[in-house]
């Protein structure tokens, strides 16, 4: 394609079809076989009025929803070719539409079923010869990727990708244009921008953002206005000329290619392009920014340190350890909400233990984290196919950590890159070790540098870590690590550090790390491996932003110093342990067991403090005393004292009760299943949450995996109490001696008895009855 | 048509509210839910109105293919025109529910239940602003009494649910979860 002068998108296909006769309830794409001529009318009069890239009419087509898909898109693509035939610039664009379905986690789409229905249309459109994809009319950044990877799996075509932005210049899911930017550059997209939705008015602060972090030629494919309804239909009341003016005014801004979408018209088309024809076009200079991105925002690395939690690494975190072996899923969202609390800006992610399936777990973790924050993760694992499954599904342009000087590293990483994207940290180090000098760390970092080129990979995507050596046994490793910070800085490079290496083997580590840590913000520093819950780590970084600059006003400062400043004692001396679980004061129960346990055995505070208490509140709330709201608040400060309980027994002394629990497929809804969660947790029991939607054959697995043999199931709907069944025949067939209870909001105890469930609970009390009832037996 | 509803205009209906909390008693730690909830609120609504077809007894057309329904007929005696409008929060609060489940169960059934309440409170507020002057027989929505869900599909087709960004799951229910589509009879 000619990237040298303006391109020209066509406008309407639906709202110009309805024009020519399409009836309410009959799809567009019907008329691929109904009404060929007319298609192909249509696409000539948008060449005629000077479009030349016209849009194949094959939105709303896809496996799932049409059997004779093909059929369809072969007609389309008929259509195209017929009304280009001849022209001598006439780009026909393969036209990829939303499926129509929300992804998982939200929705029920996997990811990869996404990639192969999106697969399906790419490889016809390559097989009947389009020119380019154009995957258009997204709102969700997710789905995006899938088609994007799609298009890049089975064609070589160009991919020009536009999203719909609403009012507040927002995918629907969240994502600003920054981090759009960010994720389709990183992936290797020809052209990026938007359409639909917004009219060419609103458009044009959008294409001002777009203009600021796009290296790539921006699409803007607009509505004619705002949709309003007049005489029971919708319309778009903005003009022919008006139109064009407005898309005169975004030519100005950077707008490359240019287009209109609902209500737009071969006129529109026609008046836009004689007004544009006269404003000078360029592309759109290289920005060199280096950004990493989420779903809903990009970060860039820059002057101001970012800081990057590293708390999700089992390495030296014996807790972490237990989670991972045991699959607790909660444990390492509830590390990575933390910390996004605590005010990082990037979560490090590393599940490497050698026991557990890494490639499994690491995919696992990072579904679960961006379901649950929207900070972008830094993927971490020394193994290359960990990292390509985790940066396959990740929603959004991962950091990467890491690669090193050494052949394979880079080889297989930049290849990864190259595919899905990402920036890199890059270790200077090699074969050969760390060297001893600066020097030697820079020569590390420019071959890296050297290599990824190669691969068409730019040096601003790499973020190098200098690496801290303890000082303990070399008095000069500090003075090396700062002095290759201001050495790559020099040489263009980012810095990033993992910060507390260099305490390692000296006592009060804080105190080095986080004077160490503002020595290395001094010298360039651009991003900290670090721990949000160090106190000295956040003071320093606070106050180098204050003291460079880096925040208005020190605002930053001064509400985190507010924020950390003594506050009055939040249990008052006269709350007992047994009060604040029965008040539901997480707190306080937190710190009366700290206390209880400083003069009591600790299955003494279990029997003596814990369950007598949430026995009490259970009991008021089974007599309509207390109200459901109020027994989940006592067991999560249960559940909050038991934790620091459970640090004082001896490993064997736990309970060793277990239940499995999951809502079964098809069933979305997972408060009950929750609730039941939390009060077998504050009973002591260990809980095997697997989740919602959950197929019988994952439910067994389960069992197997975990040689638990008590099962709880919640379903909220009539609909979804037929896989109830089948999870329970499947779980008795299986092994006898399971035992299944069953609760939820359509179930009766006869309900209960005729789909053959062990146990009814008629609520969460009575499911910690019922458990209980049940390890007595089998004791 | 399409619209957007100021957060500030839903307000969650008390009664409902402790139904749903299943609590006649304020419930501590409400407040703080609300205020987290409204930040992730996004509200919009579609509706167009539709004449109302009878092709046979009991039969309903309302613009998204024809249908057999006692209840509905019945609702919409005297009627010769329809709304038919969607309502949906937004698939922000189903993050913020989907991360309360994963920290807190007590905060999650706190915030699932004002979620709901405040859904309802946007479908009174959308009806209002619908309707206007004109008298309406009460919302139906498929699901309720023998209107099927299966035509959540092609109802939600024609109010151009994906521009709203609601999506149908396998088991047609609506993604994001708290969104509601309603019909409603205009009377004459």
């Amino acid at each position: 394609m000619n990237w040298n002068k303006r391109l020209y998108f066509d406008g309407g296909t639906g709202t110009v079809l309805q024009a020519m006769g399409l009836a309410a309830g009959e799809t567009p794409e019907s008329w691929n076989l109904s009404h060929p001529e007319k298609i192909t009318a249509l696409h000539t009069a948008y060449l005629d009025a000077g479009a030349n890239i016209i849009k194949t009419n094959t939105f709303g087509i896809n496996r799932d929803k049409y059997e004779n898909y093909e059929e369809l898109i072969a007609a389309a693509m008929g259509c195209a070719k017929a009304a280009a035939a001849g022209r001598e610039e006439a780009y026909i664009a393969f036209d990829v539409g939303p499926t129509g379905r929300l992804l998982e986690p939200l929705g029920d789409l996997p990811f990869e079923e996404a990639v192969a229905l999106f697969a399906a249309n790419m490889k016809l459109a390559k097989k009947y010869g389009a020119d380019l994809i154009l995957i258009e009319t997204m709102n969700d950044s997710y789905e995006t990727k899938a088609a994007v990877l799609a298009a890049k799996e089975q064609t070589d075509l160009p991919v020009f990708v536009t999203n719909v932005y609403d009012g507040s210049g927002k995918l629907m899911t969240g994502a600003d244009p920054a981090a759009m930017v960010a994720l389709l550059e990183g992936m290797g997209v020809d052209a990026i921008g938007m359409n639909c939705s917004l009219g060419p008015a609103q458009m044009v602060r959008l294409v001002e953002q777009f203009a600021e972090y796009s290296s790539l030629p921006v699409i803007v494919n607009p509505n004619a206005g705002l949709p309003e309804v007049k005489g029971g239909k919708t319309v778009f009341t903005v003009g022919p000329e008006e139109f064009a003016g407005y898309m005169e005014q975004i030519a100005r801004k950077g707008g490359c290619i240019l287009g209109g979408c609902c209500g737009t018209t071969p006129d529109h088309i026609r008046a836009m392009r004689q007004r544009v024809e006269g404003v000078p076009y360029a592309l759109p200079a290289p920005k060199n920014k280096t950004v990493i991105s989420s779903y809903t925002h990009a970060v860039e690395i820059g002057p101001d340190p970012i800081l990057i939690g590293e708390r999700i690494n089992p390495t030296g975190k014996p807790k972490l350890k237990e989670a991972l072996r045991s699959g607790d899923l909660n444990y390492i969202l509830n590390e990575g909400i933390r910390q996004a609390d605590a005010g990082v800006q990037l979560l490090d992610v590393n599940v490497g233990l050698p026991e557990i399936n890494e490639q499994e777990m690491m995919k696992k973790a990072v579904a679960a984290l961006q379901a649950v924050t929207d900070l972008p993760l830094q993927l971490d694992s020394n193994n290359p196919a960990v990292l390509a499954d985790a940066m396959r599904i990740y929603n959004g342009k991962p950091l990467i950590n890491s690669v090193n000087g050494e052949q394979e590293s880079m080889d297989a990483v930049f290849s990864l890159v190259q595919k899905y994207g990402g920036a890199v940290i890059a270790l200077t180090m090699d074969k050969s070790g760390i060297p001893t000098t600066a020097e030697g760390r820079v020569a590390i970092a420019e071959r890296i540098a050297r290599r990824a080129a190669e691969f068409g990979i730019a040096k601003k995507e790499l973020i190098v870590d200098p690496l801290a050596l303890t000082v303990s046994s070399d008095q000069n490793a500090a003075l090396v690590t700062l002095d290759s910070i201001r050495l790559l800085r020099e040489r263009g490079f980012y810095t990033s550090l993992g910060v507390s290496n260099i305490s390692f083997g000296l006592p009060a580590r804080e105190k080095i790390n986080s004077t160490f840590f503002a020595c290395a913000m001094e010298k360039g520093l651009n991003c900290a491996i670090m721990n949000p819950f160090t106190p000295g780590m956040m003071d320093a970084w606070y106050a180098y932003r204050a003291l460079h600059g880096l925040d208005t006003a020190c605002t930053d400062y001064i509400g985190y110093a507010d924020q950390a400043a003594p506050r009055q004692t939040a249990a008052p001396a006269a709350v007992t342990l047994h009060d604040a679980v029965v008040k539901g004061m997480k707190e306080a129960a937190m710190i009366t067991a700290g206390e209880a346990l400083q003069s009591r055995e600790p299955l003494e505070v279990i029997n003596g403090e814990i369950i007598p208490a949430l026995n009490e509140i259970g009991e008021a709330f089974e007599q309509k005393k207390a109200y459901l709201p109020q027994l989940l608040m006592s067991a999560e400060a249960a559940n909050a004292a038991f934790e620091l309980v459970k640090e004082k027994l001896p490993p064997s002394a736990a309970t060793g009760k277990s239940v499995i629990l999951a809502t079964v497929k098809g069933d979305i809804h997972d408060i009950g299943k929750n609730i039941v969660r939390v009060l077998l947790e504050s009973y002591g029991f260990k809980v095997y949450d697997l989740g919602r939607d959950v197929a019988p054959e994952a439910v067994w697995q389960a069992v197997e995996q975990t040689g638990c043999r008590l099962v709880g199931l919640s379903a909220l709907m009539t609909t979804t109490v037929p896989a109830m069944a089948e999870t329970i025949a499947l779980l008795h067939e299986k092994d006898p001696a399971v035992k299944v209870m069953v609760g939820g909001a359509v179930l009766t105890p006869d309900y209960a008895e005729m789909i053959h469930a062990d146990f009814y609970g008629k609520d969460a009390m009575e499911s910690v009855r019922i458990a209980e009832e049940y390890y007595r037996s089998v004791c | 048509m399409m619209g957007e509803l100021p957060t500030a205009a839903l307000q969650a209906n008390p009664r409902e509210l402790a139904a749903r909390l299943q609590s006649r008693l304020p419930v501590e730690g409400t407040e703080e839910c609300l205020e987290e909830l409204r930040k992730v609120v996004s509200c919009r609504y579609s509706f167009l109105r539709m004449p109302i077809l009878r092709p046979a007894e009991n039969t309903l057309d309302l613009g998204f293919g024809s249908f057999e329904s006692k209840n509905l007929t019945k609702n919409l005696t005297g009627c010769e025109e329809a709304f038919l409008f969607a309502v949906t929060l937004g698939v922000g609060v189903d993050r913020l529910l989907t991360r309360l489940s994963a920290l807190s169960p007590a905060r999650h059934f706190i915030t699932d239940a004002l979620a709901s309440a405040l859904a309802e409170a946007a479908c009174e507020e959308a009806e209002q602003r619908i309707k206007g002057e004109l008298c309406c027989a009460p919302r139906f929505s498929p699901g309720y009494g023998d209107v099927s869900l299966e035509l959540q599909a092609p109802l939600l087709n024609l109010l151009q649910g994906q521009k709203l960004g609601i999506t149908l799951n396998q088991n047609l229910l609506m993604v994001p979860t708290k969104s509601i589509t309603a019909i409603m009879g205009i009377k004459q």
